[in-house]
């Protein structure tokens, strides 16, 4: 696929738009928060205790007088780590898993489904929480977690993706034109399961900001000294009788970043689409006429097998 | 079309006691699972620059012969050889020989073909899986004008051809390599009549410039009388009859066969 | 039961399908439609039915015995579908819904339309079964669709459309999904039950063979209008228009001749 025309497809859609823009904010601030932020986000003031938004804190202050906006700017560097390392993790697993499951010898094929089913049925929170208890709370628990937990999900999708592509009589035609099973994978399986996967992977990374803040929130994810979306929500919803204005900056942040990554799968998969590309060339469209073949004359009708009986086309027989 | 004058061409395409049956899985723990036979005993041959078609309805094990005969499917018992060499299912690097001598049209234009890859990289695919010398491009190129398509076609998405111009892209990747063997599976029941009649006279043209064997399978018995110098006709897994076409056709032998015939709609 | 299309226009987006066609079946009439992939005739048999997709407008006028079908409300259209009009479709695999017993759809234009109990409508589906030549009738219609062959199921499909007696049958392609054996079976199937319940006939093709074996009129479709129409007979030995010789030509070159 032409690079260029893939991105202006993207661009073009609001989905693509709007999902590339923000999560291209949210990357860029965690870029840029490694180095710098506004304030120090753990700066603490107990005399600077809940201000309300001002030019000097762009979203006021907290119960121990830390910067809302130092910390919420902060942690998009935890968020874009988690949901890359278990989107990777989730991907790696997933097509792993599913190749396995697919193109293999039968045996293998049903073991791995019956692998994929049990392990399917583990809840990803409940993995992270007993993973917690056992190593302490850490975002490499967090990304394990729900890496694995999506990985397999990914997995039992492409499963069925991958063995519909390879009924198909294109992946048949390929086989009998020469091309070994890794060769067929590569070029032809991988391809058409991209759309499916990549949209089960955007799930899986928004599912990972949500699971990070959940996680953090209960006190399993992110340890105290990294900021965290979660760990902010947690903080601040304790006093959100008193102060209930502040947790719409977490609140916002978690929001946005999780319906970016589920538009943006949808965007690139409809972006990568082929078929659905804006029709630039008129080429024969499907239903009407076919192009006409070199030679115009009406079709010959003398047949090879009948002992040589030449027949003139129109003519009564 | 074969002068019968000459001697008789060698084999190159010879299927002797063909059998495929395939165990489906058991619907109890205590009794093994059914046996489906697919194909019996069947025996075919196609001489060079010889046209055979299979005559055979769904189920009569068409599409399993096809498989077996380009090594796409272990056989249960019998043998296939290609110009003397077994064909048996191999590593697809130490099948190459016979890669290169095939090329196989299928039935449905619209799922034969890549969604996902240009019309170019698609007709390209035997060349780069076989590492044909020469210019690709070039070779695609003029495949493409001479299935009636343009060259400039191959910057193209195949969801942007008709029917009857997708199984032109199809024959194109099938005879892009020089096979000496064209094996189409139904390759017009897909198509409209007046195009049905453009590819027929367009795979008489290529078979007849490059003396290509043809190994026709239908279940038109109108298309096969117009191509086949021979004819088998396959039921139940099982060939029925074998011979001219014209002898087949005209004095069936066997019941089956005269059935077939008989109930093709005719203009009259 | 007659019906008169007149200049039906049918547009769909911006793209005219069917585009002034005029076409008459008379009672006890055989006719056909024939045209390639893209011409309008299954538009057509839409159109009559009330069954066109979403987002396709139709204009013109389609009269059954002097009734006008478009534009009347979908009420009134629900209630001639499978008593006053049979339909069969093109696709035995998908047009019977494969949770439901054979004997249940074949009974369910019955019980749709009239005051049929359970009992009485499974003695008439097991009636309908044999009649359209189904090996054992008591037992297959328990059986589901899967378990039945393609030509087995398209009988099913013809014995759902003709159990109400209806005074018109609407086949769109109904034996191109067949084997040639099972085609010529069913066609024969056909032709006899048409035959004896006198039932006027609409026969949508691509297949001049199929047409000609019967229909006697026909009209020939080509983007969405009637390029050319008279009896098959006349279409086929001394067709006019380019597109019926070219039809009848391309026929001839990839059909079996006998002689």
């Amino acid at each position: 696929m032409r690079r260029g025309a893939f991105v202006r497809e993207l661009l073009r859609r609001p989905q693509g738009a709007f999902g590339v823009g923000w999560l291209t904010l949210i990357v860029l601030s965690a870029l840029i928060s490694r180095f710098w932020t506004p304030l120090d986000p753990f700066d603490t003031d107990p005399y600077s205790a809940w201000l309300t938004p001002s030019f000097g804190h762009p979203f006021g202050t907290d119960s121990v007088g830390r910067d809302i906006f130092s910390y919420v700017f902060a942690a998009t560097g935890t968020t874009v780590v988690v949901a890359v390392a278990s989107g990777v993790v989730a991907t790696v697993v997933g097509v792993g898993l599913a190749a396995l499951g697919s193109l293999t010898a039968r045996w293998v094929r049903e073991s791995v489904a019956v692998l994929i089913d049990v392990l399917v049925a583990f809840p990803t929170l409940l993995i992270a929480m007993a993973l917690a208890a056992a190593f302490g709370g850490s975002l490499t628990v967090v990304v394990v977690a729900v890496g694995v937990g999506y990985g397999v999900t990914i997995a039992r999708v492409s499963r069925s993706e991958i063995r519909q592509v390879a009924r198909t009589d294109y992946v048949l035609a390929a086989r009998a034109n020469g091309l070994g099973t890794g060769a067929v994978l590569r070029r032809h399986v991988l391809p058409n399961i991209a759309p499916v996967v990549v949209v089960q992977l955007s799930l899986s990374m928004a599912t990972s900001v949500l699971a990070e803040a959940g996680l953090s929130f209960l006190g399993y994810g992110a340890p105290a000294d990294t900021a965290s979306w979660g760990r902010l929500l947690s903080d601040l919803q304790k006093f959100i009788g008193v102060h209930p204005g502040s947790v719409v900056w977490p609140g916002l942040a978690i929001t946005l970043t999780v319906l970016a990554l589920n538009l943006l799968g949808d965007a690139v998969r409809d972006a990568s689409d082929p078929r659905l590309r804006s029709r630039r060339t008129g080429r024969g469209t499907p239903g009407s006429p076919s192009t006409p073949a070199p030679s115009t004359a009406p079709p010959r009708a003398t047949a090879p097998g009948a002992a040589g009986t030449p027949t003139t086309p129109g003519v009564v027989s | 079309m074969s002068d019968p004058t000459t001697a008789p061409a060698p084999p190159l395409l010879v299927a002797r006691g063909l059998t495929r049956t395939f165990t489906l899985p058991r619907r109890s723990p205590f009794q093994p699972g059914p046996v489906r036979h697919a194909l019996v005993d069947a025996d075919l041959e196609v001489a060079a620059g010889e046209s055979v078609a299979l005559i055979g309805e769904s189920g009569s094990g068409k599409s399993t012969l096809v498989r077996l005969l380009l090594a796409l499917d272990r056989a249960t018992s019998g043998t296939v050889t290609f110009d003397g060499r077994t064909v048996a299912p191999d590593r697809a690097s130490r099948l190459r020989w016979l890669r290169r001598q095939t090329g196989i049209v299928l039935q449905d234009p619209y799922s034969s073909l890549d969604p996902r890859m240009r019309v170019g990289d698609t007709v390209a695919e035997p060349l780069r899986a076989l590492s044909v010398e020469g210019d690709h491009d070039r070779l695609v190129a003029e495949m493409l004008e001479r299935v009636g398509l343009a060259a400039r076609d191959a910057e193209a998405w195949p969801h942007e051809f008709s029917g009857g111009q997708r199984q032109r892209i199809a024959l194109a990747r099938a005879l892009v390599h020089r096979p000496r063997l064209l094996i189409g599976d139904e390759p017009m029941s897909a198509l409209d009549v007046t195009v049905r009649a453009q590819i027929l006279d367009l795979l008489r043209e290529l078979r007849d410039e490059r003396g290509l064997s043809l190994l026709l399978v239908s279940h038109d018995i109108g298309l096969v009388q117009h191509l086949a110098d021979r004819v088998a006709v396959l039921r139940d897994g099982r060939v029925v009859e074998q011979g001219v076409t014209d002898d087949v056709l005209r004095r069936p032998q066997h019941d089956y066969t005269r059935t077939l015939v008989d109930s093709v709609p005719t203009l009259d | 039961m007659s019906l008169v299309i007149d200049d039906l226009t049918v547009t769909v987006g911006d793209r005219r399908v069917v585009d002034g066609l005029s076409l008459d079946v008379p009672d006890g009439a055989r006719v056909g439609l024939i045209g390639e992939s893209g011409s309008g005739k299954s538009m057509t048999t839409l159109a009559v039915l009330g069954l066109l997709p979403d987002g396709a407008r139709a204009t013109g006028s389609i009269r059954l015995d002097g009734r006008e079908l478009l534009g009347a409300s979908e009420r009134e259209l629900a209630g001639l579908r499978g008593r006053v009009v049979g339909t069969v479709f093109q696709d035995p695999r998908t047009a019977l819904d494969p949770v439901v017993t054979v004997g249940r759809q074949i009974a369910e234009p019955l019980r749709l339309h009239g005051r049929v109990g359970r009992r009485d409508a499974r003695a008439r589906a097991v009636a309908a079964a044999a009649e359209v030549g189904l090996p054992d009738p008591e037992t297959v219609v328990d059986l589901y669709p899967h378990q039945l062959s393609g030509g087995q199921r398209q009988r099913v499909g013809i014995a759902m459309a003709l159990i109400n007696r209806p005074g018109l049958v609407l086949a769109d392609e109904p034996t191109t999904a067949l084997d040639v054996t099972t085609q010529a079976e069913v066609l024969a199937l056909f032709q006899r039950l048409v035959d004896e319940q006198r039932t006027s006939l609409l026969f949508v093709t691509h297949d001049l063979a199929v047409l000609s074996r019967i229909t006697d009129h026909a009209a020939v479709l080509s983007h969405g209008r009637v390029v050319e129409r008279g009896p098959v007979e006349q279409l086929l030995h001394r067709p006019e228009h380019e597109v019926t010789r070219g039809l009848v030509e391309a026929t001839r070159a990839t059909t079996w001749r006998a002689s």
